[in-house]
């Protein structure tokens, strides 16, 4: 254990850069380091840039309007704006443009004064489509590190995920692996060069006039089955168009799906998560840098907020759906599920900042659980169930949800045994199919009665093909893989401040799953899924920074990274027509282990 | 040991302080397991017990109280400890009886150490003790919990036994009781030896084996039902 470690006078008069502030962590983390460390010297946030609104004006809306900067607004109150004038700089800018998009000016000056770049920012999709996923996650590490490499004494935190371990099975250690999950040599530079020419290539396919005929061949089919009268060239044409469009995004995502596969990976998030490891390895050597790993990260035990958390998270679409009448999670009793609350990730976050500030650091910090205090996929499952049962039994809005739902409990089956989803799916589908095409002799009172089946069995496959969707977004975590993620190297470092402890010891899974995890989700993320708005935070004394002039962004760019915003709009949800659609669209859309 | 010592009220719960037995916590467990066919199989076999319980219970509850935890084998902790706190909250809580939280404050009262001795379990107990405030210290039945699931084995001593009476005195020379100016209230057969150690015992809603000892040995008896 090297020399004791005092997290606040490390960071005291230190100056920092923070991308992806506008996540889940990324505000975390930056509200702790204010709250509890307010001798900080300057923190210069990062926020992509949006027409009409400066970042001073993002950031104030950011601040007043989440909970996550409660705290900050209990300790200073009238105060706060003066603090943050102080303490923090929002700059507009973007890390999927090189030099991130600022000005030479604002470039020089934060080459000559940081100290430490956390690097939050990235794409958390599941399976994004490819160009974006490179774009954020691997081109935008990139130039951060390039950042970090031209400052005088910057050293670089970026924020990766422990799934970056792919299908590898057993104990993971801390550290980059040179192979792929599946054994294969890594050559960064290779892999990206090849992605990048299978997108081009699949671009170009897209574009190419064969391709646009038989698109438009197929819509005209379409529009002529539907009876279009009057414009239909037009129509055509603008429906070629989109779906020209959606083939295009759905050829990237496949793209990025095979790529992750071929390595070895379960999804493209930890495919190009991966890569950007990788990359920083081989192409910065020489800028010091720390990759921290959190697991799934997961609703705040205590602060800001007990329960806190943002969005979509991770295991809240498959905690709602578990909340439903559906009953069979593919799922395997012993399989680790490793969570890490968001404010113990954050503790191991200031201490490998702190540690790479007196350049004591690791290479490789995971910040997970299942090593020490591990959490089971059956033992999530019964919680999940006991939550449900207590929420029902005392809020539960009918007596059947009283009394029988609140008892349903769901059951671990194994994933292609049984009766399940897919195959209930096709069945329903199969008798939508059926009862759809009755033949002309039968009666119309019969004949209605066979179509109103129909449509109640193709309603029934829908929901079922959602939920078999959702479940095999999350088969790898819970079903396919038993993987511990090691996590020792955080506690290698003697922290003084037992505030800043990393001990996951300290969790005790029934009462932060049942008395603050599922109370959190439901306040937070289950009123998205029913396309409501989860209840907004309204400042005590809301912030007002002093207004800054000085452009701190080249306006040549064009910004690519994913913004996450403190909640997702519920219109998104409310427009895919269900609550499961929008449960499904979350898991698209969140990823174990990562912020913004 | 300097000064006087102090004195004890050993409380029987079942009986005294509420109307039920602990047969209704193993059935309300069982029959809240996870999934529909396992609360089954469990109810069946909690239902098993309950005439061993008539037949053995006036006497000794050992193996009764074994058995009706038995089927609680393999149910996961986790589960175990929401449903004793559902249990106790809705359960036990409304059947506590005033005559059995009277004799709680009357004993407080009188300077006496309150101790709730049960065949309950533990994760029912607790919460009880804590809801009462009254309570210094109870006694109870402990299920072996391993790698968070639930053996379905008690840990000795079971309590319920004969051994009640050797219990009270080890329990008293580890306390500094007086067991001369305690006093114990009891309901059930396997009572008997418990309030015969103590100074001042006083039956309350006593079984038949419990009522003719009583009258035998002309100790108070108390009878209410609410």
């Amino acid at each position: 254990m090297s020399a004791p470690l005092s997290i606040r006078e490390t960071y005291a008069g230190k100056h920092l850069l923070l991308t992806g502030a506008t996540g889940f962590l990324g505000k975390v983390w930056l509200c702790m380091l204010l709250e509890r460390v307010p001798e900080v010297g300057r923190v210069y946030v990062l926020l992509r840039p949006k027409a009409l609104v400066p970042p001073s004006q993002r950031f104030e809306k950011m601040v007043n309007g989440s909970a996550a900067f409660a705290p900050l607004h209990e300790r200073y109150g009238t105060g706060l704006s003066a603090f943050l004038d102080e303490r923090i700089k929002v700059i507009d800018g973007d890390v999927s443009e090189p030099g991130l998009g600022l000005t030479p000016a604002i470039r020089a000056s934060l080459e000559g004064s940081l100290d430490l770049i956390v690097h939050c920012a990235g794409l958390v999709d599941f399976n994004p489509d490819l160009r974006k996923g490179l774009s954020a996650n691997v081109h935008g590490t990139a130039h951060v590190a390039e950042l970090a490499s031209r400052c005088r004494k910057a050293g670089l935190m970026h924020v990766s995920t422990c799934y970056v371990a792919g299908s590898r099975q057993g104990f993971v250690e801390e550290r980059v692996y040179p192979d792929a999950p599946n054994g294969t040599i890594v050559d960064v530079e290779a892999e990206i060069a090849e992605s990048t020419a299978a997108i081009v290539a699949t671009e170009k396919e897209h574009a190419s006039d064969a391709f646009r005929a038989r698109l438009a061949e197929e819509v005209s089919e379409i529009v002529h089955e539907r009876r279009h009268n009057g414009s239909s060239e037009r129509l055509i044409a603008s429906m070629t168009q989109r779906l020209s469009r959606e083939r295009l995004k759905t050829a990237m995502v496949d793209l990025g799906e095979t790529r992750a596969q071929k390595l070895g990976f379960v999804n493209a998030y930890t495919y190009t998560k991966a890569l950007a490891e990788h990359l920083l390895v081989k192409r910065y050597p020489k800028v010091p840098t720390t990759i921290l790993r959190p697991s799934i990260v997961e609703s705040a035990m205590s602060f800001p907020v007990a329960g806190w958390n943002q969005g979509f998270n991770t295991s809240a679409p498959i905690v709602y759906a578990m909340g439903t009448w559906f009953r069979a999670v593919p799922a395997k009793a012993d399989v680790p599920f490793d969570v890490i609350p968001v404010d113990l990730l954050c503790n191991g976050m200031m201490i490998a900042g702190a540690a790479l500030l007196k350049r004591e650091h690791r290479p490789v910090y995971q910040v997970a659980t299942s090593e020490r205090n591990r959490l089971t996929v059956g033992r999530v499952c019964e919680l999940i169930d006991l939550g449900h049962r207590r929420y029902y039994r005392a809020h539960g809005k009918t007596t059947l949800e009283r009394a029988v739902l609140s008892r349903w409990d769901a059951t671990m089956v194994d994933a292609g045994k049984g009766l399940t989803l897919d195959r209930m799916r096709d069945f329903a589908a199969d008798v939508g199919h059926v009862f759809a095409n009755a033949p002309k002799r039968v009666p119309p009172r019969w004949r209605e009665r066979a179509d109103k089946l129909s449509q109640g069995a193709k309603h029934v496959s829908h929901k079922l093909d959602e939920l078999y969707r959702l479940m095999e977004m999350y088969r790898p975590f819970m079903h396919d893989s038993f993987t511990v993620f090691v996590a020792r190297a955080l506690n290698t470092h003697d922290v003084l401040e037992p505030e800043f402890q990393f001990d996951p010891m300290c969790i005790e899974w029934r009462s932060y799953w049942i008395d603050v995890h599922m109370p959190g989700i439901r306040r937070w993320a289950f009123p998205l899924f029913e396309g409501k708005s989860p209840p907004s935070y309204r400042a005590p004394h809301p912030v007002k920074l002093q207004r800054d002039e000085e452009p701190s962004r080249d306006v040549n760019g064009v910004g690519a990274t994913h913004d996450s915003p403190e909640h997702e709009s519920p219109k998104r949800a409310r427009s895919n027509g269900s609550v499961l659609h929008a449960a499904v669209a979350a898991v698209v859309e969140s990823a174990p282990g990562e912020a913004e | 040991m300097t000064g006087a010592r102090q004195s004890a009220a050993f409380i029987r719960v079942e009986g005294t302080l509420v109307s039920g037995g602990c047969l209704s916590a193993a059935a309300y467990f069982a029959g809240n397991a996870r999934g529909m066919r396992e609360r089954a199989l469990r109810l069946g076999q909690v239902a098993l017990t309950a005439p061993v319980y008539q037949w053995l219970g006036q006497t000794d509850r050992t193996l009764a109280n074994r058995l009706a935890y038995l089927p609680l084998r393999g149910m996961n902790e986790d589960r175990l400890r929401e449903l004793a706190a559902e249990y106790c909250e809705n359960i036990l809580k409304p059947s506590v009886m005033h005559g059995g939280v009277e004799l709680l404050r009357r004993a407080r009262k009188d300077g006496h150490r309150v101790v709730l001795i049960s065949d309950s379990l533990s994760l029912v107990i607790e919460p009880l003790a804590e809801h009462l405030r009254v309570v210094d210290d109870f006694v109870c039945n402990k299920v072996e919990l391993r790698d968070g699931e639930c053996t379905g084995r008690l840990l000795d001593p079971v309590v319920g036994g004969h051994d009640s009476g050797p219990w009270a005195k080890r329990y008293a020379a580890e306390h500094g009781i007086d067991l001369e100016r305690s006093v114990a209230y009891g309901a059930h057969g396997p009572d008997l030896l418990l309030l015969s150690t103590v100074g001042f015992p006083c039956v309350v809603n006593p079984d038949f084996t419990l009522r003719r000892a009583a009258r035998d040995a002309d100790w108070p008896v108390m009878d209410y039902r609410v």
